[in-house]
């Protein structure tokens, strides 16, 4: 569960603006975020930081929890009232959505929906990053400055994979797919993780991240098979549940000379087999937080 | 308190666990006092006359810890009012059987009605003596019973957390809440250091609580303890189970408000009141809902929170001691408060009796225990042999 909000984010320290006083310029990365019952909204706080001296130059901005968005209500309006200030905002390159941690709502509480319009209207926005799956959507568009895109989820719905994957961001150079688990919301498979695997989409990418997933073994077994590995620097299968099966999988990375570092932190794999796999394997192997299965449920990080 | 010389008591007498680390570090700030005689008992050789204070003695009571042995001193005792409240108390029997596991939580209010008739019984046995307390008994008793704080507080309209009252099961709460989205915390009444915290959250059909508590069953009966790490419950028959289970020890429900923040954390203040006055001030902040230093909550700095609070500062300082007054005869006192949000306010959450077991703590120099021996024996230097 996430316990801590962002200290820096965009290569920025992260300050929390609420009035004209947090005002500390340009060169910070602004959180916006309501308390439970909060009277002063988001929306308020966002039109207060606009008419800030340099706030034209803004590059990072964070929109943390919103009150409704424990109350049931998404994050459309914010989206909407984003989109309507993108002109006063030219210089945004890097947007988080939603960042909360579980003592502000619990990640399967916080509804999402389509974020499509943040990037239409942000066309030089290059770093996107979202927690929560539900509602998540993305109507197709297409925007070449993306180069990093993270959704953090308890359980990504399948429908917004295939969402995702039919937008057009020929700039990728890094994804973050926080699967999650079933009870929380992943409905879907490794064949729907087809399209970016086998390579067709983001001819730059660099960083594929499927990670915080129940289904950790079946990635490792279809991935060390799949066109896109002979391309990645890093593969991140970090947070959750693989185990020596699927450790013994991604033994078949050895093929691929190219692949700088894997990272399986928070994993069931032996020590065995993760000695074996860090002798066979040239690249960094990142195997840090081994965890120890509670009978044979084998949590993830994020499932709540 | 005048520092006349002729009436400081010397004799310090410290009712305690003798082993704790508390009684040890309260012995070793004595010090800078040239080792002032120091005697301690046993709350049980307190309580039963076995050993007796010299007249004009000092005396202070020191927390019980978890000392096996006390508790089942004080559980015996709290047997017969058990009795009178018509309540069913835990046999003298069970009592002499229990094997207490750290951290666990055993039966807070015959604990209270114990604690409060051994401190009345020692109060009478010393009763002319002519002792000086650093905390007398009755400030002690009020601060454990965390409504009757509340309760005093409220009546000359300090602010407090809203209270649900006369609740007593999981779903009479449930139907007491209208709002679709709603953030209650619900607490033992007379636990302490995070014994038995829930913070409660329901939006709409879904509900969730954030927990001290954990549950481990063992021969077919639950035992409940404090984690150090919360645990988040999501099946509501689970939570209902565990409200249901702590309210049969009495519960305060109220409402889980917002508080400000320190580095993206939620954070509250420790208040030592000594002689009534603010004095060390400790910021605790926590990425859960409990702040509790024994949680691990991260501490900041008294200069910096004075620094944050600015113009709002003295408000909270005249609180605290508003707050004080109110539990006459409390020598120190720690009181726990939270800031709203933006610095919009203060509001107060509970009193600690013991609330001073803050080691390292320094506020001009000195720890919290060695602040109130500065207060009963004045500066060390004016105390010469």
């Amino acid at each position: 569960m996430y316990g801590d909000l962002l200290d820096s984010f965009h290569g920025l320290k992260v300050i929390e603006f609420n009035a004209a006083d947090d005002w500390k310029g340009p060169k910070y990365a602004y959180r916006l975020r309501e308390e439970y019952d909060d009277e002063l909204k988001i929306t308020d706080r966002l039109d207060d930081l606009l008419k800030q001296p340099g706030a034209t130059q803004l590059t990072a901005l964070i929109i943390g929890a919103w009150t409704e968005a424990s109350g049931g209500d998404d994050s459309a309006p914010l989206v909407k009232k984003l989109s309507e200030v993108a002109s006063q905002l030219p210089g945004l390159r890097a947007l988080f959505m939603g960042e909360m941690t579980y003592e502000e709502s619990e990640v399967s509480w916080i509804n999402q929906s389509d974020l499509s319009p943040l990037l239409m209207a942000f066309p030089r926005l290059e770093t996107l990053r979202i927690r929560g799956g539900n509602g998540l959507s993305f109507s197709p568009v297409e925007q070449s400055s993306l180069k990093e895109i993270a959704i953090e989820t308890g359980g990504l719905p399948r429908s917004a994979i295939r969402e995702l994957f039919l937008c057009q961001f020929p700039g990728l150079e890094h994804v973050e797919l926080l699967l999650g688990e079933e009870q929380y919301g992943f409905d879907g498979s490794v064949e729907d993780l087809q399209p970016i695997l086998s390579g067709k989409l983001y001819p730059n990418l660099k960083y594929l991240g499927l990670m915080n997933s129940a289904i950790a073994n079946d990635i490792a077994a279809v991935v060390v098979n799949s066109p896109i590995v002979s391309r990645i620097e890093t593969l991140d299968l970090s947070m959750g549940n693989l185990d020596s099966e699927g450790a013994q999988s991604l033994l078949g990375l050895a093929a691929y000379p190219q692949l700088k570092r894997l990272d399986i932190s928070h994993h069931y794999a032996s020590e065995e087999s993760v000695a074996e796999l860090t002798t066979a394997l040239k690249c960094e192997v990142i195997a840090a937080d081994r965890q120890e299965p509670e009978d044979e449920w084998r949590p993830i990080v994020h499932a709540e | 308190m005048p520092n006349d010389r002729a009436t400081v008591p010397r004799q310090l007498v410290v009712v305690g666990v003798p082993e704790s680390k508390r009684v040890r570090q309260l012995m070793d700030a004595t010090k800078p006092w040239g080792h002032p005689p120091v005697m301690v008992y046993t709350y049980r050789e307190a309580m039963e006359g076995s050993r007796v204070p010299p007249e004009h003695s000092l005396v202070r009571f020191e927390s019980p810890s978890d000392c096996p042995e006390t508790l089942k001193v004080i559980l015996t005792a709290g047997i017969e009012p058990m009795v009178v409240d018509r309540l069913v108390p835990l046999a003298k029997g069970d009592v002499g059987q229990l094997e207490p596991g750290r951290g666990e939580i055993l039966h807070p209010r015959q604990w209270f009605l114990g604690f409060r008739g051994v401190l009345r019984s020692i109060e009478t046995r010393w009763r002319d003596l002519s002792l000086q307390w650093m905390s007398n008994p009755e400030s002690i008793i009020t601060s454990f019973d965390k409504i009757a704080c509340l309760e005093r507080w409220e009546r000359v309209g300090l602010p407090v957390p809203p209270r649900i009252a006369g609740v007593s099961t999981y779903s009479a709460i449930r139907q007491h809440v209208s709002e679709h989205h709603a953030r209650l915390f619900i607490k033992l009444r007379y636990g302490y250091s995070a014994m038995g915290a829930v913070a409660l959250e329901w939006r709409g059909g879904l509900v969730r609580a954030i927990t001290t508590v954990e549950v481990v069953w063992s021969e077919g009966r639950p035992r409940l303890y404090v984690t150090k790490r919360p645990r988040v419950l999501t099946r509501e028959f689970e939570i209902a189970w565990l409200i249901d289970t702590l309210a049969m020890e009495e519960v305060i429900v109220e409402r889980w408000l917002p508080k400000a923040r320190w580095d993206g954390r939620p954070y509250d203040l420790r208040i030592v009141m000594i002689g009534g006055r603010v004095r060390h001030v400790v910021g605790r902040s926590s990425s859960s809902p409990f702040t509790n230093l024994n949680l691990d909550a991260r501490r900041i700095a008294r200069e910096e929170i004075v620094s944050n609070l600015g113009t709002v500062w003295p408000e909270l300082q005249s609180l605290a001691e508003r707050a004080a007054e109110q539990i006459p005869g409390a020598g120190m006192l720690g009181l726990d408060a939270l800031v709203r949000p933006r610095n919009q306010g203060f509001v107060l959450l509970e009193a600690n009796a013991f609330g001073d077991y803050l080691p390292g703590l320094l506020h001009e120099g000195d720890t919290t225990y060695a602040a109130q021996f500065r207060e009963v024996y004045g500066r060390p230097t004016e105390v010469c042999s």
